[in-house]
């Protein structure tokens, strides 16, 4: 049959040499495949210069962007503080009010008043961070998390990802022209064969074969190559991804045990819900894997360590984060925070062995990230190798040593919490954990102290320390009173202290670094810290925050204050600071407490009522001391606002006495008829308290949002 | 060994041995001429020359001619698209290096437009406090409130201040970058907008170029072959030769 086929070519081929013929057909055929692959080469390059243009453009964009953006927030955050500003200034203004006399004073202070106001209201429509939605009205409470999210995470998260993305298409274009290139290369040495077969008599068939076979096999690679699609992430799913960013950034941070409750957690599962629509409109989205078991795993551990209780089972969100990490380091196995999230997350479900490789992978990749060594000791003592946990919590503070930046003192601070915390959910190892706990915070104290991270061992022991609440008077000009003596383990409410004074003694602490930290939480708080030099055998320290100085109250919570000489600690107190009511408690209808003021003396005129409810003014007076107590109530004689005040015209008067506890601070009679203050509580219109307040028994109690919470017995009023 | 002699000394139907020797392009460099061995040239009966027809001789100038003309248009638009490739590259360039330059005035505006706002709000704050005083008669603390907000004014740009005398920072913005842009240029879209150009054109003149590579094989068969096979490659080489010039010149300018 082929004989048959050459027989009938013969005749049409002008020399009837059919080998050189088809050497001369292959030839031209091998030289359209390669122009058809020089083509292609030529397209592909073009299109990964394309890309990587884009993603260059979309850098300098994002760049330009980004900067701005940080501008744009600074200058919120400061008109922010302008307006903050303004409220002090007309709060100011109204305190001074009422103790003012004359008439002059008055007046400018009134002006003072409404131009505090008038500006801040002014002041208000400045700023985006002081209007919806991030800024609630009712609580005058600006969500920053949520501003910066918006202005900032998703704008450079986008970009990010979109350039990415440019640069993947532009790696994927420049590996098919690279492969072009292999491609044009066989086919030139298809054209050499078939050119040699055309040219030399010996082997010429075999040669013209193999030079075809060469172009046949270009030809099938360059379909191969061709057919092959470019992944570009759907703009969609990238949508989807910076949605998820920005949900994550605006998730409350639950360090520290700070109350949340479902609600709160609700941006970590909206970012879960959004990566999850990204996944599901492109599987292949290698970083949305790494996002998600971010999520997963920061998720997991932050409740994990705060103790909050949520529906979802973190062992169930932990194993799917570490799922997804391993997906996700199957592209990137050199990323050396996902195999460092991967140790954490394994060794959270308890699978030391897996922590302790992963870990030990990241290490590795990052041998001086110092908290590696401390999460690997955790993952060793969990496996019994008492040891090797040793071992490595020793390597990690010879690299806190060695870090000259500050980085060192952020982790040390991060990573007491963590131990803390798991000293407490993982009994059976808590004495290497404490141990290991105190080992951080001697050298996070030390390092600042003394500039190095080992403490002296040798240091004295202090001969006694006390400990007292102190109290600012909000109208007093922030002078400090100080509490009775506590005792370790204490309560106090909120309304009890601003801070705390630490008094020691001791010989030998004379010329040593005294040191004083609070932990709140587990959290270290930079706003309690000092160190001083001992000039003498008494130290007295005020550890009280600026907040605290301008009269805000002690935050809630636990509460770890320690004292240290040279590094080495050398005294714990632990007390608690209990939260005011999360809803108002009262105890008493408005008729019954100005039953109990008229029945006391006080001149309680029938109250003004209306369909919604009414007020009344109860007051006593004499020559020297005026009380005015301000009832309103509502239509089911529910107390909505309370008002005590209080002035006297006798410097000497003995309501200095009553004072402290009405307005915490001693009497400051500066004028004749000095006002000495008043307390106030109220509920809004949505039945919310602006002041929660509770009124129990005679005592009335305001948990301030905007002033220093206070606490009156009613009947230290009682002429 | 004797096939190949003997099949070079067959006598063509125009009665030619000359052919491959005589024709340009690639068929006549692929296999110089062998010598052509005594026996063999005393086994042919004598040639008779005979005078070539029209039709042959024109195709045996056409098809070299078309071959030539090939490998001038490939080189031609091989050169042309290294042209459109080093234009589009500087476009890019210059494109890019405009979008540094409008990302780095972006960030120089904003810098000096929320420097204006915190003036202007300190200014504004202190204007409107020393208003209220002075119309409550306390013209001492008004006239403290004025100095005050002067030390402010000098970074408020009155030009930026609306009719009711509230600073427009967007206006500022844009004044600060129509600025620069008289004097650096800061718009990336019309060079990126020349480098898609070339780029096109680039993709154009390579599909051209693959056209015109299809003629070869068409022009080859003809130089090979006689009769009617030579004839068809002929025209259809010549076919797509001239689609392939038409899609060159097309994407030429």
């Amino acid at each position: 049959m082929t004989r048959r086929l050459i027989d009938r070519i013969r005749p049409h081929v002008r020399e009837e040499d059919l080998g050189k013929a088809a050497s001369a057909m292959a030839l031209a055929l091998l030289t359209v495949l390669a122009a058809a692959v020089a083509g292609l080469q030529g397209q592909a390059s073009l299109e990964a210069q394309r890309a990587g243009q884009i993603a260059e453009q979309i850098a300098f964009e994002a760049a330009g962007r980004d900067t701005t953006a940080v501008i744009q927030i600074g200058a919120a955050y400061g008109t922010y503080r302008r307006w903050y500003e303004e409220l002090e200034r007309a709060a100011w203004a109204s305190y001074e009010r009422l103790r003012a006399t004359a008439p002059d004073e008055q007046q400018l202070l009134d002006t003072f008043q409404r131009a505090g106001n008038e500006i801040s209201a002014w002041v208000q429509g400045q700023s985006p961070l002081l209007q919806p939605p991030y800024y609630d009205a009712a609580t005058r409470v600006s969500d920053f998390a949520a501003y910066e999210a918006d202005a900032m995470v998703g704008p450079s998260v986008g970009a990010a990802e979109r350039r990415a993305n440019e640069l993947a298409v532009a790696s994927a274009w420049g590996g098919k022209a690279a492969e072009y290139v292999t491609i044009l290369t066989v086919i030139a040495v298809g054209l050499f064969f078939v050119g040699l077969s055309s040219t030399v008599r010996a082997g010429r068939r075999f040669l013209g074969v193999a030079g075809v076979s060469f172009g046949v096999a270009a030809a099938a690679w360059t379909i191969a190559v061709t057919a092959q699609p470019i992944h570009r992430l759907p703009d969609s799913a990238i949508e989807h991804y910076v949605a998820a960013q920005v949900r994550l950034a605006q998730a409350p941070d639950l360090g520290g045990g700070s109350p949340t409750d479902e609600v709160g957690l609700g941006p970590y599962d909206a970012a879960l819900a959004e990566v999850d629509e990204a996944l599901r409109q492109d599987p292949d989205y290698v970083m949305a894997y790494q996002l998600r078991a971010g999520i997963k795993v920061h998720y997991a551990s932050e409740l994990i360590i705060s103790g909050v209780t949520a529906t979802v089972d973190t062992g169930t969100l932990l194993r799917d984060g570490m799922a997804d990490y391993r997906r996700y380091l199957e592209s990137r196995p050199d990323d050396y925070a996902a195999w460092w999230n991967l140790g954490w997350a394994a060794y959270l479900v308890e699978d030391y062995r897996d922590s302790t490789a992963a870990t030990s992978r990241a290490l590795e990749l990052a041998p001086t990230q110092f908290t590696l060594y401390l999460n690997r000791a955790l993952a060793w003592i969990g496996l019994g190798d008492r040891a090797a946990a040793t071992a490595d919590v020793d390597r990690a503070l010879a690299l806190a040593a060695a870090d000259t930046s500050d980085t060192a003192n952020w982790y040390l601070g991060q990573s007491d919490l963590d131990i803390g915390r798991f000293a407490e959910l993982r009994p059976a190892v808590a004495d290497f954990l404490r141990e290991t706990q105190l080992r951080l915070r001697e050298a996070q104290v030390a390092l600042r102290a003394l500039g190095d991270p080992s403490p002296n061992a040798d240091a004295p022991e202090f001969a006694s320390v006390d400990v007292h609440p102190i109290e600012i008077g909000h109208y007093a000009g922030g002078r400090i009173t100080e509490g009775a003596a506590m005792a370790d383990g204490d309560h106090l409410a909120t309304t009890d202290a601003v801070g705390i004074r630490v008094r020691a003694t001791g010989q030998g602490i004379v010329g040593r670094n005294i040191s004083a930290r609070i932990w709140i939480n587990g959290l270290p708080r930079p706003e309690f810290v000092t160190d001083v030099v001992a000039d003498e055998a008494t130290t007295v320290v005020d550890l009280v925050s600026p907040y605290g100085r301008a009269g805000f109250d002690l935050d809630p919570g636990d509460y770890e204050l320690e004292r240290y000489v040279d590094g080495s600690r050398r005294f714990e107190f632990d007390f608690v600071v209990d939260p005011p009511p999360s809803e108002p408690g009262i105890s008493r209808t408005a008729s019954e407490v100005v039953a109990e003021l008229a029945a006391n003396g006080f001149g309680c005129p029938a109250g003004e009522s209306n369909g919604n409810g009414g007020e009344t003014t109860c007051s006593w007076t004499n020559t020297v001391r005026s009380f005015w107590v301000l009832v309103r109530w509502d239509a089911a004689d529910r107390i909505t606002y309370v008002a005590v005040t209080a002035s006297t015209t006798d410097p000497n008067d003995a309501i200095a006495e009553v004072g402290p506890l009405l307005f915490d601070y001693t009497v400051r009679l500066l004028y004749p008829s000095d006002l000495v203050g008043r307390i106030f509580a109220w509920i809004d219109a949505q039945g919310e308290a602006v002041n929660d307040f509770e009124i129990a028994g005679t005592t009335l109690r305001v948990f301030g949002a905007s002033t220093t919470d206070r606490s009156l017995d009613i009947t230290a009023l009682w002429p | 060994m004797s096939q190949p002699n003997e099949e070079l000394v067959a006598p063509s139907p125009s009665g030619s041995t000359t052919d491959a020797s005589a024709v340009g392009g690639a068929v006549a460099t692929l296999e110089p001429p062998e010598p052509t061995t005594p026996a063999a040239t005393e086994a042919s009966p004598p040639e008779v020359p005979s005078r070539p027809s029209p039709k042959r001789d024109r195709l045996e100038i056409l098809i070299p001619a078309l071959l030539a003309a090939l490998g001038l248009a490939a080189a031609l638009i091989a050169w042309r698209a290294s042209v459109a490739s080093n234009a589009a590259g500087e476009a890019s360039g210059a494109g890019l290096a405009a979008a540094r330059q409008r990302a780095i005035s972006s960030i120089i505006g904003e810098g000096i437009t929320a420097r204006t706002i915190e003036a202007y709000l300190d200014y504004e704050r202190a204007r409107r406090q020393a208003e209220m005083l002075a119309s409550e008669g306390f013209d001492p603390e008004a006239q403290l409130a004025r100095m005050e907000a002067t030390s402010h004014w000098f970074l408020v740009r009155p030009e930026y201040l609306d009719r009711a005398g509230a600073f427009q920072p967007d206006r500022q913005r844009a004044a600060l970058l129509a600025a620069d842009e008289a004097r650096v240029d800061i718009n990336p879209d019309s060079h990126f907008e020349a480098a898609e150009i070339e780029q096109a054109r680039i993709r154009a003149l390579l599909m051209a170029g693959i056209v015109l590579a299809l003629a070869l094989p068409f022009l080859t068969l003809a130089e090979i072959t006689r009769g009617r096979p030579r004839v068809g490659g002929t025209v259809a080489g010549a076919a797509i030769f001239s689609v392939g010039i038409v899609l060159a010149a097309a994407a030429w300018v």
